[in-house]
């Protein structure tokens, strides 16, 4: 009995994308794109990306979404940003992380409970929770505290990230829970007749999308210095991008791998850093954003297709 | 008499699967044929192909002497060849008239707009042409019976004024009035001239209604014959390949099972589906659950597994006295369920064959702090594959590629690589081919003798009455009667108590 | 089926009780001023647009296809409409057809990108609504440079926003969406493919062409809503960001509302008096002091997700 690994294109996706736009935008900016300062500014922007990418990829690899991000930044952050405005600095993190953990519960209970799609639940939640933070934000901004002005150092940003990316990356491919996320998005039902609790996995999987997109937004707060109310506005876009390009694939399964968001992260914020310093505005990047979108999806899914035998076939009874 | 259908060397492969290999058969004008076999025996597949839905690789298939090569099922309607499917194939929230012309509601527009009284009455002209007892057209298709619904689909198939029409497990779903309506109709439908292509599971009634049968056994034509000619253990001995009483199944002839007992079930019951069921399983025991397919023995299983939450009743584990109620809680006993549709409930098909065997393992596998190691993954499934013979080219192949008998094992060797004190199987050895079931059932018995307690839901007789030391049998949802194997296994006895 | 038919009415009787028991009470709560015939009327009048979105949304999703553009379609059509109107000197013609046409043509583009490159449909609908979305703000963008602002507002040809336009465009939208809907081969077929794909293949249903035929119907309809909108308020802002996401939000809602109470009203009819039913809530809640982008938002929000637990209630398959 062998086990020798199949060569799969899929896995080397993330890097010749990136690649080629890494190419395409040194040409164009004429190597201006690599300068240290620019890259470190890329970095600084990939940040909260990649933190909330690390939690939705859980949700991602089962088949579902969470497309809160954006909404869920601001209004943790806001309610942080008031608990410590009332009880002291040291309420800013943990608030703002258990906004984030009970938005995940939320979502987790409606979705694998009450058996409502993933996508309309998170969406209804966007839309509710932005209204929310206009409620309670209307017209005041709060400021970042200085006490906490490590969050927005270069030194603590890559420890913070290089740390939780080991953290997620062996809860993801080395613990029975990672594996279980992944065949719950390869075939829900062979994980439920093997005795697993699939509702209780569902659950968790949400709530620590919730988290790290709450995380992601303490380090957003504390690189722009405050929090208002339209902070995060299109996040969540920036996330779900940040994944599919680097080639997750939209239904989840066995072929979801957490090196392809950790290279899809900086490969959309150079895109973007790209156009910007092309002086394109922010319309035409939005432009260009969506067509990326759509054309990394089809090649990902044309990939996949061509190598993944039986994939959309049916499996027929005779 | 002429002959209305000729098949000449039908040949069909689904990636490693050869559905039909040279199938040949020709049905007369004004005849019922009948198709015999056993699950994956490549029936639905051959009706599939003549009814337009697959396209065959090779062969040829000659409708009154000129060639036939529906692409789609309207082809083959205009050709004059109809289907009834054996899953439900109606639209539930549209009316039944509607569903009686889907596809072809222009027939009854005018600038546009469909005429709903034109269509139920065309709908009422189709159920009186064939006395087919009525239902009513209005309202929602989802409203009706099952087998308002089924009646409705052949009313549907007869719309397209077919002269070959081909009932794939029609009777399944109707109750005994509705089959001796169906019977008529066939008469009258026959008498026309024309002829049906008759699948059914039920032996007795396809010697009765058909007039030629084919036997199909793992996709080739075995024999065909008048049905005059057969008897039912001729038609079942064609089935399987080899005599009922074959040794592939147990020697012995003595129930053999210790007096332990490791499961007791107490007044198990579950809304209609499943009432007042109680038994023991015991150490070394192989316990046959038997019954019509909607006697409720698949659902007995899942209430086993605790993949049902509202039934009533008691599964105590004998050895530590809890009361077992949820899938976890039968795992942490020792117990393991295997159901019985592989593709959709057992494998990941697009995965590798490592990454199937690792998600009932994980658990037990796992070390501090949730630590997976790949090694321990690794070294485990390369053993399971070993042990259980899987032929393949690597475990991380993708499952899909492999046959149904391999699949099957996959699917198995996930959990007896385990020790396990007891297992539920459903239909083990459905849709896998003589050589891996003979496996399967060795395997059983290697199980068995290490007191190992099985229980397993059987729709074969033949397996149940070859391997089982006690079977229970179940008839409208409830047990009937329990046998043992020293006193009782017979055709007749097990017949008089399922049906 | 006397019986079924017998029940089906019972419950219409009932749920027309049920509504005017709230409406009561609503009423009462907002001291008298939610049941005045003025305020009804407004009610109707501002729901128009939802309605006619939200019938669009029938066409378009029942076969299975979410798609989250309409709301960046809608916004860019009604612009285009009222830019042919004006800058262009179309007059009322310009408005009418261009608004109508894009709409189709946009729509159609959208579904086309889910069905030819077999993208999951919701998220080409995200990615083509992102696409409309920075093409109308580029335009607008350039035009403002000339325009001296970048909100294009219709200030003629007004007229298809007035009494008794909207309410006629209201019934006879209704009696078109019905007849389309339920007796017509599309309406069959559509119905078709969003209940049983297999079923309806075998039954020699194209899939692709119905879709793509439901999106041009789908797109007329939420294009008309588009214009009668557009000539209501005279303006479309244009958003980024995917801030169109908001705007169909509603009939969203409006659109699962009406799958929820499905057994009772068909859909056509079900989108009418959901769209009325929000609206009136909305109208509702502005009476008694809840402010609109936080409150209103959020009622809806709620709303969803209780009709999508209600609609999945007894659901036993898998979800993602």
């Amino acid at each position: 009995m062998k086990n020798r690994q199949n060569f799969s294109i899929a896995d080397w996706m993330p890097i010749i994308i990136f690649a080629v736009i890494a190419a395409i935008f040194g040409i164009a900016t004429g190597g201006a794109i690599f300068t240290p300062t620019n890259l470190t500014n890329i970095f600084n922007q990939s940040l909260a990306t990649i933190i909330a990418a690390l939690g939705m990829v859980f949700v991602a690899s089962m088949g579902g979404t969470d497309i809160t991000h954006g909404s869920l930044v601001a209004l943790a952050t806001a309610l942080g940003s008031m608990a410590a405005a009332k009880g002291g600095v040291t309420l800013l993190a943990p608030v703002i992380i258990l906004v984030g953990a009970v938005s995940g519960l939320l979502i987790g209970t409606i979705n694998a409970k009450f058996k409502v799609p993933s996508f309309m639940t998170s969406l209804a939640l966007l839309i509710a929770y932005r209204a929310l933070v206009n409620l309670l934000l209307s017209s005041t901004v709060y400021k970042f505290p200085p006490e906490l002005s490590f969050f927005g150092e270069l030194w603590f940003e890559v420890l913070a990230v290089i740390i939780l990316i080991i953290i997620i990356a062996y809860v993801f491919h080395y613990t029975p829970f990672g594996t279980y996320i992944r065949a719950i998005g390869e075939n829900e039902n062979s994980v439920r007749f093997s005795g697993i609790n699939v509702e209780k996995i569902k659950i968790i999987a949400f709530v620590i999308s919730g988290v790290m997109a709450a995380i992601a937004g303490i380090f957003l707060i504390a690189r722009i210095g405050g929090t208002n109310n339209t902070l995060g506005s299109g996040f969540e876009m920036k996330v779900m991008m940040a994944m599919f390009i680097g080639g997750i694939p939209v239904q989840g399964g066995m072929g979801s791998k957490l090196y392809k968001l950790v290279i899809g992260a900086p490969t959309i914020i150079l895109l973007e850093n790209g156009l910007v310093l092309c002086g394109a505005d922010g319309a035409v990047t939005q432009l260009i954003r969506g067509i990326v979108l759509l054309l990394v999806i089809y090649i990902t899914m044309q990939v996949n297709e061509r190598f993944r035998y039986g994939r959309g076939k049916e499996v027929t009874k005779s | 008499m002429q002959t209305i259908l000729q098949v000449e060397r039908i040949t069909k492969t689904f990636g490693s699967t050869v559905a039909n290999k040279d199938v040949s058969l020709s049905v007369k004008r004004g005849s019922v044929h009948g198709l015999a076999g056993e699950n994956g025996s490549g029936k639905s597949t051959l009706s599939s192909i003549i009814s337009g839905m697959l396209s065959a690789d090779s062969g040829i298939i000659y409708k009154d002497g000129k060639e036939f090569k529906p692409t789609n099922p309207i082809a083959a309607n205009d050709a004059k060849v109809a289907m009834v499917v054996q899953e439900l194939g109606i639209i539930g929230t549209l009316p039944p008239a509607i569903n009686m012309f889907l596809g072809k509601t222009d027939r009854f527009s005018k600038m546009g707009i469909v005429n709903i009284k034109k269509i139920e009455t065309a709908a009422k002209a189709q159920f009186d042409k064939w006395e087919l007892p009525k239902i009513p057209f209005t309202g929602k298709t989802e409203d009706l019976s099952v087998e308002q619904r089924k009646i409705l689909e052949l009313a549907r198939a007869l719309a397209s004024e077919p002269d070959f029409l081909i009932l794939d497990e029609i009777s399944q779903a109707l109750s005994h009035d509705n089959r001796e309506a169906l019977y008529k109709f066939i008469e009258k439908f026959k008498n026309q001239g024309n002829s049906i292509l008759m699948i059914t599971h039920d032996l007795d009634e396809m010697l009765e209604v058909c007039d030629t049968i084919s036997v199909l056994r793992d996709g080739v034509v075995i024999d065909t014959k008048a049905a005059n000619e057969y008897t039912i253990s001729e038609l079942q001995k064609s089935m399987i390949g080899r005599e009922v009483s074959g040794n592939y199944y147990r020697d012995d002839l003595e129930e053999t099972y210790q007096a332990e007992t490791i499961l007791k079930v107490e007044n198990l019951a579950l809304g209609e589906e499943l009432q007042k069921v109680t038994f023991d399983l015991h150490k070394g025991e192989i316990l046959a659950i038997c019954g019509l397919s909607n006697a409720g023995i698949h659902t007995l299983g899942k209430v086993m597994f605790g993949l049902e939450r509202e039934f009533t009743g008691t599964i105590t584990d004998c050895i530590t006295g809890k009361i077992l109620r949820r899938p976890q809680e039968v795992l942490k006993a020792g117990g393991a369920y295997l159901s019985k549709d592989r593709d959709h409930d057992g494998l990941m098909l697009n995965a590798t064959i490592g990454q199937n065997l690792i998600v009932p393992n994980a658990n037990r596998l796992q070390g501090k702090l949730g630590f997976l190691s790949p090694k321990k993954v690794n070294t485990m499934s390369l053993k399971a594959a070993d042990d259980f013979e899987v032929k393949c080219e690597s475990i991380n192949s993708i499952v899909v590629q492999l046959s149904g008998g391999n699949k099957q094992k996959v699917n198995l060797s996930r959990w007896l690589v385990q020790e396990l004190k007891f297992i539920i199987l459903d239909c083990p050895t459905r849709g896998v081919d003589v050589g891996v079931k003979a496996y399967i059932y060795d395997v059983l018995k290697k199980a068995k003798n290490k007191g190992m307690g099985i229980i397993m839901i059987s729709d074969e007789l033949p397996e149940a009455m070859g391997m089982a030391d006690r079977i229970m049998v179940m008839r409208n949802h409830v047990p009937s009667a329990i046998l043992s194997r020293s006193r009782d296994f017979s055709d007749e006895k097990i017949a008089e108590v399922m049906l | 089926m006397v019986a079924v038919k017998g029940a089906k009415y019972r419950m219409q009787f009932l749920f027309v009780i049920i509504v005017a028991v709230l409406l009561v009470v609503c009423n009462f709560v907002a001291g008298g001023k939610f049941l005045t015939a003025n305020n009804m009327l407004t009610v109707v009048i501002q729901s128009v647009f939802y309605t006619f979105v939200g019938w669009g949304m029938v066409f378009i999703f029942t076969p299975g296809i979410i798609d989250l553009s309409i709301g960046a379609t809608v916004i860019l059509a009604a612009n285009i409409g009222a830019v042919c109107a004006m800058d262009f000197g179309m007059g009322y013609a310009g408005l009418i057809i261009m608004t109508i046409l894009s709409a189709m043509i946009l729509q159609l583009l959208s579904i086309l990108c889910s069905v030819q490159l077999k993208i999951p449909s919701w998220i080409s609908g995200l990615g083509m609504a992102l696409i409309y979305e920075a093409l109308l703000n580029i335009y607008v963008n350039k035009r403002a440079l000339t325009a001296g602002s970048n909100l294009i507002v219709l200030k003629d040809y007004r007229i298809l926003g007035q009494q008794p336009v909207m309410i006629a465009a209201l019934i006879i939208g209704l009696v078109t969406v019905y007849i389309l809907f339920n007796r017509t081969t599309l309406g069959f077929n559509i119905e078709a493919i969003g209940n049983n794909d297999g079923v309806a293949s075998a039954m020699g249903i194209n899939r692709k062409k119905t879709i793509l035929l439901g999106a041009l119907i789908g797109g007329f309809f939420v294009g008309v809503g588009g214009l009668l909108q557009e000539s209501y308020v005279g303006k479309f802002y244009s958003q980024t960001g995917l801030a169109s996401l908001s705007s169909i939000f509603r009939s969203l809602a409006i659109l699962l509302l009406a799958q929820s109470f499905s057994r009772i009203f068909t859909m056509p009819v079900g989108v009418v008096i959901s769209s009325v039913l929000v609206m009136g809530l909305f109208n509702f809640l502005t009476i008694i002091g809840v402010p609109s982008g936080t409150g209103q938002e959020m009622c809806l929000g709620a709303l969803v997700i209780l009709c999508g637990i209600i609609s999945h209630w007894k659901y036993r398959g898998v979800v993602k």
